[in-house]
């Protein structure tokens, strides 16, 4: 857990680690979704996607692929607005603890994109950064239950 | 065997046909469509957009020299190629297209205009050639048909931002960046050539000021940490001023903050550079805290100069405020550019109501659907005041999109009739820009950015567009 407290604690890493965008981007913007286009062809690995309505989704994708391209081959609803160019925070997910650990560090990058992320916790990553592998296995990934901070009427936001 | 389109299925089976009018087509307006579109496929989504060109602030108001940003054009682009969707360009609602009649012949109109008003400093000789409103100058350096006509002279040695949000950051980077990394992105050329000359007579230096400390201060980390690996660019803080940001109250909210702890870290390191200030070759990035603009200073209506207070912050954590403190601390700057960054304004259609910068609403409804006239809702920075980045908008329409959907579904469907829209579209005095023209547009910026070595060159002139289309 050591890794994971460290958010909460407000410590500072320094040092960026393996910080780069995932798949190969396209030029063009008329060039194919970029999650259709990349062949990944490892292990089939089956895990869960914990829906923001609170039920549990199944699926199963082949070891290399990441979290948002398992999420957008399954219609799980994540977004992914930069295209896994690590411009944004909108396919921010939630791993288990055991998961966070296991895998590599977010780089600082991803630190400073999540902290954008609405509900942060401790555990939080970007899915366009985890790549699914043997660790995932039968895992949850939670999807937060919020995407941005709603301002219904009658809600001054706070001045800056 | 003939198969039945989903829309035609649907009312085979009975079922309603919902018709909704999107206004404006930047992320606020394709996210909702794109979450209106999950709810049902079968829904008809027509989008309205002044200019021939959509995407609004992805393509006007992100840097250009964050590309990997605007990826969410092809998101966009998904949602526009949808059986049900259409664009409808160069369209101002107005007194050809009324927001009105739109609302007699949709069943739902969302309004995702977003703001075009901006915010001033209202401090004497605001007014003095050479003061720009960020968005304006975002806008002219982005190729955005309406801001082609600001004119600069060369601002000499030094600029000053005034605001500290990413907007600002943008600003001062794009300001200091070498020419060609300005060249190779989609920069205007006509902007491109004006801060490579500019650089050249002289500039060097550009200052970026905030009223409070850099704990309340809007600007993210990863804006903030690139400033430090932009190439010929030294960032600057002083660490006196960094000190005066760690009142008490600042402290508190330092604690709760991992994004600021984040930041300090990051400005720390600007710290070390402030060693450098006067021997460094580099182009300075120089950050002032804890002051606020007084005068504008200038010579026969040009600027020259800021004069700014030294201010200290009062109140409880979460809400301190600026105010000046020791006027003997008070600095003047020579400036021969001075863009205020302080925020936008919602200018609202007429007939709209507004209230704290935002039209009143509730989940996203301003109106509930009358005898004969359409709901009317808001998305985007008109919902929720002109604040957060691209993905903000995201739980934000989906909001938007399930109101819509729940009040349609409420209601009875209107009979629909493509002879008034069409009948409007073809009376306005200029032509429709669709989807697939945009596309030829786009092919052509992008035809012209590979022969200029850019990542595109764009239309910056609405004539033009519609000249290309129509040759």
């Amino acid at each position: 857990m050591a890794s994971a407290m460290w958010r909460l604690g407000g410590l500072l890493r320094v040092g960026a680690v393996n910080c780069k965008p995932r798949p190969q981007q396209n030029a063009g913007a008329l060039a194919m979704r970029w999650h259709n286009s990349r062949v990944v062809d490892g292990e089939p690995i089956s895990f869960h996607f914990k829906l923001r309505d609170g039920s549990r989704k199944t699926v199963c994708v082949p070891s290399g692929t990441t979290v948002l391209e398992a999420a957008h081959q399954n219609q799980v609803d994540l977004e992914g607005a930069c295209e896994a160019s690590l411009a944004c925070s909108t396919c921010h997910v939630i791993l288990t603890p055991e998961n966070y650990d296991q895998i590599e560090e977010p780089c600082e990058k991803e630190e400073d994109l999540l902290d954008l992320a609405p509900c942060l916790t401790p555990t939080s990553r970007l899915a366009c950064q985890v790549v699914v592998d043997e660790r995932l296995k039968d895992k949850e990934v939670t999807l937060p239950a919020m995407t941005v901070n709603f301002y219904v009427d009658g809600h001054v936001p706070t001045p800056h | 065997m003939w198969k039945l389109t989903p829309s035609a299925a649907r009312f085979a089976k009975g079922l309603r046909q919902y018709h909704v009018a999107v206004v404006g087509s930047g992320p606020a307006g394709f996210y909702t469509s794109k979450f209106l579109l999950k709810k049902d496929e079968s829904m008809k989504i027509d989008m309205f957009e002044r200019l021939p060109t959509p995407f609004g602030l992805v393509r006007f108001g992100v840097a250009p020299d964050h590309p990997e940003v605007k990826n969410v054009i092809n998101d966009f682009t998904a949602v526009a190629a949808a059986p049900n969707f259409r664009f409808f360009g160069n369209t101002e609602i107005g007194p050809e297209v009324p927001l009105e009649r739109l609302r007699q012949i949709y069943d739902a109109v969302i309004l995702c205009s977003g703001a075009s008003g901006e915010r001033r400093l209202g401090i004497p000789g605001e007014d003095a050639f050479g003061v720009v409103g960020a968005p304006a100058f975002v806008k002219w350096y982005n190729s955005h048909p309406d801001y082609q006509e600001l004119q600069f002279n060369p601002p000499g040695e030094a600029a000053v931002v005034v605001g500290q949000g990413n907007v600002a950051l943008d600003v001062a980077r794009l300001l200091l960046r070498s020419p060609p990394d300005l060249h190779a992105t989609d920069m205007d050329s006509k902007a491109v050539e004006a801060i490579t000359g500019w650089q050249k007579a002289g500039l060097r230096t550009v200052h970026i000021v905030g009223r409070r400390g850099f704990i309340q201060a809007a600007f993210t980390n990863a804006e903030l940490r690139e400033l430090l690996t932009t190439d010929g660019l030294l960032p600057v803080v002083d660490p006196e001023e960094l000190a005066l940001c760690r009142n008490e109250a600042s402290e508190a909210e330092l604690k709760k903050s991992r994004m600021k702890q984040r930041s300090l870290d990051i400005l720390q390191k600007m710290v070390a550079n402030f060693s450098e200030l006067e021997s460094t070759s580099k182009r300075i990035l120089r950050f002032h805290f804890l002051r606020s603009p007084l005068e504008v200073l200038s010579t026969q209506g040009a600027l020259t100069g800021i004069r700014m207070s030294r201010n200290q912050l009062s109140g409880e954590p979460g809400k301190q405020q600026a105010t000046p403190a020791d006027a003997s601390q008070n600095l003047e700057v020579s400036c021969g550019l001075l863009v205020r960054s302080v925020g936008f304004d919602i200018l609202p259609m007429a007939g709209l109501p507004l209230s704290s910068n935002r039209v009143p609403h509730r989940n996203g409804c301003v109106e509930s659907a009358g005898p004969g006239s359409a709901g009317l809702y808001v998305s985007g920075w008109l919902k929720r005041g002109p604040t957060g980045i691209i993905g903000s908008n995201i739980g934000d329409a989906k909001e938007t999109a399930e109101k819509v959907w729940k009040d349609l579904s409420e209601q009875t469907t209107k009979e629909w009739s493509e002879e008034p829209l069409q009948a409007m579209l073809s009376s306005k005095g200029s032509p429709v820009v669709l989807f697939e023209d945009w596309q030829k547009l786009q092919a052509e910026e992008l035809r012209r950015g590979e022969a200029a070595g850019k990542a595109a060159v764009k239309f910056a002139q609405v004539p033009e567009m519609l000249e290309f289309l129509h040759k």
